[in-house]
């Protein structure tokens, strides 16, 4: 870390990043309010990688929307607490916030074109947080900018910093934004599918970049996205969300090898993968996700779930510790999928 | 992950009857009310890419009901069309629905003109000048005064209300008739017609509108039907020029190009799928034009260049009456309130319009959802 | 597989271009001319399913939509059932577009917001007057049950519906003909992962159950797999590989396509992938000036002198795979069937390593090792 925290910033315990703790968002829509995020609770610590999987509508973008403090005007945070590095998010100061954002926490988009502002060249884009936030001169914050873009990958920096967001390929966009997140040395990154408009080559770039200055930068990661495979090499610790509830989380070598929510099994064999038997077609998680306008009793997943049984239906399990072995190992599922066989009890 | 499409409808109206519907509805009530709290659907919001609001990747009622088949898809259940979607967005738009109460009393205000004026508009009531030959203020006999040739000036601006509505109703028609014909063979058809139309749009364009009429107005006959055409072809230019960029755009969308794929004529993708995206902005841009019309012919017969008198026209009422400003103030101020009541009223419907017919249909009809992710 | 008993080609394309003109700078005299597609020459046979795969700007789509007569050719040519595409006119020309249709990338942009579901399944049927309008009814009925999408779903707009969703009213659009051929235009590249395995195994048994030919485009080639008889890779307008799935994953000739195969990250956190080891360098230049030699040099692990000056020779190997490389060489120790030049020069650096075959890593039977001597 440069420079030295804003007076308003206590000293943080750099041992928990950032904690989580029972945190439901809604969105109010004209059709009606949805639950994005429902109780959800985790611990990151600094420099951890953590990925948080999960389809379209399960909340994984709120989550970080919520994070970020950029919910948009129709959603908030309606339970929980969020702290990060000792600092309360939640409620908090509108000034505070804007020191936490950037400062502390920043975050990387899907859509690098829309994140970035079309009318300000890139240079400045990136030299205007470490001005806000550290106090940096311009021409200094400049000289950084351009290490940044070296660092990041963007060839040519010095013709770059003067270019528009709209002159640079997808790919680039994508590592100017991330120049521009890492700028003011946050402790913690949110990149919200991050590679997904991406060309898998260039996903692999933008991976090998965010991994890089996680690792150089000390900051935690978390990487947001719907392709299992994205985590599977760059996470420590992964969390499956389904219908705004956390399902399953663990280490990503335990999510990998031993899978025990319905649900991950699922996400595991519909991946695309390139190991798979040629010919065997891949399985497909039968229905569709629910939307969080409806009160579902019981498991979210019970109306999709192969394992499905009455109690599925009656209440939603809690998320509880798996095996003794692993202790950060959890899953909310009654059933145990190594042992019983899908149908049994229906 | 894309956006996920949100439906943007009433709760209360057209969900099927999934085990859903009954929470869907309960939800709805409340959503109803956060949605006026939170007014996510504002315009000028291509930033919703972004961040705003955020329906998931399915549509509520998706519940999957008892008797339903697991697997089998189940969707949001409702056949309001964008027309109905787009009545219920503006009904729900105070400032839009104040213009519109103000453009329906001008309405009829201008129709049942000779049933209400209590004088007709051109005669010079005997006892409408006082001794002194100067107008009358407003009274029991004259509501609203009278003019300095002893005309009632109610009914004057009566009357004066039938040129207004004529004049800027018909220019924006007219306008609005001629920019979506201009702009859609330009924009559709390319090539010379495109270069031949958008240059002689441009010639129009590029003389000021008063300037034009002034010259053009010169040499005719000046009434109402030449003022609508030079105001009407004016406006047709420049609708023109905003139909044929969205043409041009359209043209290139996925599903103009999955109906040239399919072999759609050419007739039925301009019927089908170009106009229908077309004709909101045209709607917009001719309901605010209308305002600007009554302004011009105002302006024009302020001038001397519009409606000529005797006929009442609110421009050259406050001809008449700006000799008079320091005694009988009521001459000028009446029929610029007029004016500025006729031009509110188009322009709070236009916006009104704008905000419900959103040609980029993002909003109203398909919310761009990211935020749930 | 009907194709291997009578490979008789549905599609030739030979030497296909095309280019478009880039909008002129004023400084410049001549418009830049950018090469989309720069001579390529395949088949596909009845009944097989050919995978174009190549990032974005490697004109895998464009070559598509030449494919149904979207773009005019600037060079070669594209035979349906014998038929040059380009010089197809009227009648016959609408005949191509019930025979050829298209399935689009995103599902938000390629469905018409404004039809409801039943229209727009039934608009190619419109278009080319197949039935009655109780018959199109029925039909559109039967696609819906095809694409598994619930019988009601034609009333309904498409913002009612989910990404996957609306793939499939948008794979019941492409198929209400009975084409013969579609191009199927990266269809789950915008959809969840978790999704896009319903909609590929729809589509292989959609193209098995209706003896579809198919061109399935896409940018990774995991998503490939299991749709893809033979795969095609493209690059930069030119194709470097073709060859049948079965090969092209297993031993990959092309450096192109072993990165391709590489930057797809396992699902396995023991992989010991890294973006850093398997990334290419930098992306892919631009088609308005393409480099010299092999176009891929620039950006190639292996390339040597050769490389920057000559411009590789698509060469076949005995199996019939095709590859555009001055280094590849044919693992099954067959000779190439074209007498070009072997590997003079080696590469400069150290061919192969660090280059393991990850699809061979994984343990899937594959031979590993990159093909290049």
């Amino acid at each position: 870390m440069t420079g030295t925290a804003p007076a308003t910033l206590p000293d943080h315990d750099k041992g928990a990043a950032l904690v989580v703790r029972r945190l439901s968002t809604v969105y109010g829509t004209s059709y009606g309010r949805i639950t994005a995020v429902r109780d959800v609770s985790f611990q990151i610590k600094a420099g951890e990688a953590v990925g948080i999987v999960g389809e379209t509508g399960s909340g994984k973008t709120a989550i970080a929307l919520a994070l970020v403090g950029l919910l948009p005007r129709n959603g908030r945070i309606v339970a929980g607490e969020i702290s990060l590095g000792g600092v309360e998010l939640v409620n908090a100061p509108k000034k505070l916030l804007q020191e936490v954002r950037g400062r502390r926490i920043a975050m990387v988009f899907q859509d690098s074109m829309t994140s970035l502002d079309p009318l300000m060249p890139i240079g400045k884009q990136i030299s205007e947080g470490m001005v806000a936030h550290l106090g940096t001169s311009a021409d200094e914050a400049r000289r950084r900018a351009l290490e940044l873009l070296e660092d990041v990958g963007v060839p040519d920096p010095a013709t770059r910093l003067a270019q528009y967001p709209h002159q640079l390929s997808g790919g680039l966009r994508q590592r100017v934004a991330i120049a521009v997140a890492i700028a003011a040395n946050p402790d913690v990154l949110v990149a919200d599918e991050p590679t997904t408009a991406l060309d898998v080559t260039i996903q692999a770039q933008v991976l090998d970049l965010l991994e890089r200055e996680r690792q150089r930068r000390g900051m935690a990661l978390i990487l947001i996205t719907h392709d299992l495979g994205v985590v599977a090499s760059v996470t420590d610790r992964v969390m499956v969300m389904y219908a705004g509830r956390v399902v399953e989380s663990g280490t990503t070598e335990d999510i990998f090898r031993d899978p025990r929510h319905p649900y991950t099994l699922g996400l595991m064999k519909t991946m695309p993968r390139l190991d798979s038997p040629l010919g065997v077609r891949p399985a497909a998680i039968p229905g569709f996700p629910p939307t969080g306008y409806e009160e579902v009793a019981g498991c979210p997943f019970s109306p999709r779930c192969e394992w499905v049984r009455p109690a599925c239906r009656a209440e939603y399990p809690p998320l509880e510790r798996v095996a003794e072995a692993a202790p950060t190992h959890e899953a909310a599922c009654l059933v145990d999928v190594r042992t019983e066989a899908p149908g049994d009890a229906r | 992950m894309t956006e996920g499409p949100a439906p943007n409808h009433p709760p209360d109206e057209g969900v099927t009857a999934t085990a859903a519907d009954a929470d869907t509805r309960r939800g709805g009530a409340v959503g109803g009310d956060l949605r006026r709290a939170f007014s996510p659907f504002k315009p000028g919001a291509d930033a919703t890419r972004v961040a705003v609001a955020v329906v998931g990747e399915t549509a509520p009622g998706q519940e999957v009901a008892p008797g339903q088949e697991a697997g089998a898809p189940a969707v949001l259940g409702t056949e309001r069309g964008y027309w109905r979607t787009a009545w219920y967005e503006f009904r729900h738009d105070r400032l839009g629905m104040v213009g519109l109460v103000f453009v329906v009393l001008l309405i009829l205000a201008a129709i049942l003109a000779p049933l209400i004026a209590p004088y007709s508009p051109n005669y010079q009531v005997p006892t409408g000048l006082t001794a002194a030959g100067n107008p009358r203020p407003p009274s029991s006999h004259f509501l609203l005064g009278t003019d300095p040739l002893g005309r009632d000036e109610l009914s004057r601006l009566l009357f004066g209300a039938r040129i207004s509505l004529v004049v800027g109703l018909g220019s924006a028609a007219l306008g609005g008739v001629l920019g979506l014909v201009l702009g859609g063979v330009a924009g559709l058809f390319g090539g010379f017609a495109d270069k031949l139309l958008m240059r002689l749009a441009d010639v129009i364009l590029s003389f000021p509108i008063l300037l034009l009429a002034t010259a053009v107005l010169a040499v005719t006959q000046p009434g109402v039907g030449s003022i609508s055409i030079i105001i009407g072809v004016g406006f047709g230019a420049y609708l023109g020029r905003v139909v044929y960029t969205q043409a041009l755009t359209l043209r290139e969308r996925d599903f103009v190009l999955a109906a040239r794929t399919a072999g759609v004529s050419r007739a039925r993708i301009l019927a089908r799928h170009i106009l229908p995206h077309v004709l909101p902005s045209v709607i917009v841009f001719s309901t605010l034009g209308v305002a600007t019309a009554i302004q011009l012919e105002a302006a024009l017969s302020y001038v001397g260049l519009g409606i000529h008198p005797p006929t009442a026209s609110w421009g050259n009422m406050i001809a008449d009456g700006q000799n008079y400003m320091t005694t009988d103030v009521w001459l000028v101020l009446l029929p610029g309130i007029a004016i500025i009541i006729a031009m509110l009223g188009f322009s709070l419907v236009g916006d009104g319009l704008r905000d419900a017919l959103d040609p980029t249909l993002e909003r109203t009809v398909q919310v761009k959802l990211g935020a749930l992710g | 597989m009907p194709a291997e008993n009578a490979p008789s080609p549905l599609i030739q394309v030979e030497g296909l271009a095309v280019t478009f003109e880039l909008a002129a700078h004023s400084w410049r005299w001549k418009p830049q001319v950018l090469h989309a597609v720069d001579g390529v020459s395949f088949e596909v046979c009845r009944g097989e399913s050919l995978a174009l795969v190549g990032e974005s700007g490697s004109g895998k789509t464009t070559t598509g939509r030449a494919l149904l007569g979207l773009y005019r050719p600037a060079r070669g040519s594209v035979r349906f059932d014998g038929e040059e595409v380009s010089k197809l006119k009227g009648a016959e020309l609408k005949r191509f577009r019930g025979r050829a249709q298209m399935i689009f990338q995103d599902p938000y942009a390629s469905l018409n917001p404004r039809m409801k579901v039943g229209a727009i399944i039934a608009e190619p049927l419109r278009a080319h007057g197949a039935g009655s309008q109780r018959q199109r009814r029925e039909r559109v009925q039967e696609m819906l049950r095809l694409v598994g999408l619930p019988p009601d779903a034609s009333n309904r707009f498409p913002y009612a519906f989910s990404g996957g969703q609306r793939q499939r009213v948008g794979i019941a659009r492409a198929l209400a003909l009975h084409p013969d051929f579609v191009v199927a235009d990266e269809p789950v590249s915008a959809l969840d992962v978790s999704v896009q395995a319903q909609v590929l195994n729809l589509l292989s048994d959609l193209r098995e159950e209706l003896s579809l030919t198919m061109l399935f485009i896409a940018h990774n080639l995991a998503v490939v797999r299991h749709i893809a008889s033979r795969v095609a890779v493209m690059y930069l307008g030119q194709l470097v590989e073709v060859g049948s799935r079965d090969e092209v994953f297993s031993r990959p000739a092309h450096p192109y396509t072993q990165a391709l195969l590489r930057a797809v990250p396992p699902p396995d956190p023991g992989a010991g992938w890294s973006g850093e080891k398997v990334s290419l360098r930098g992306e892919i230049p631009s088609p308005v000036s393409p480099p010299d030699g092999c176009r891929f040099h620039t950006r190639c692990p292996y390339a040597a002198d050769i490389c920057r000056s000559v411009v590789p020779e698509m060469r076949t190997f005995a199996s019939g795979r095709k590859v555009a490389c001055h280094f590849a060489v044919d693992a099954n120790g067959g000779e190439f069937s074209s007498q070009a030049t072997t590997p003079e020069a080696r590469p400069d650096r150290g061919a192969g390593a660090g280059v393991e075959n990850r699809a061979g890593d994984a343990g899937s039977g594959i031979e590993t090792g990159p093909i290049l001597s």
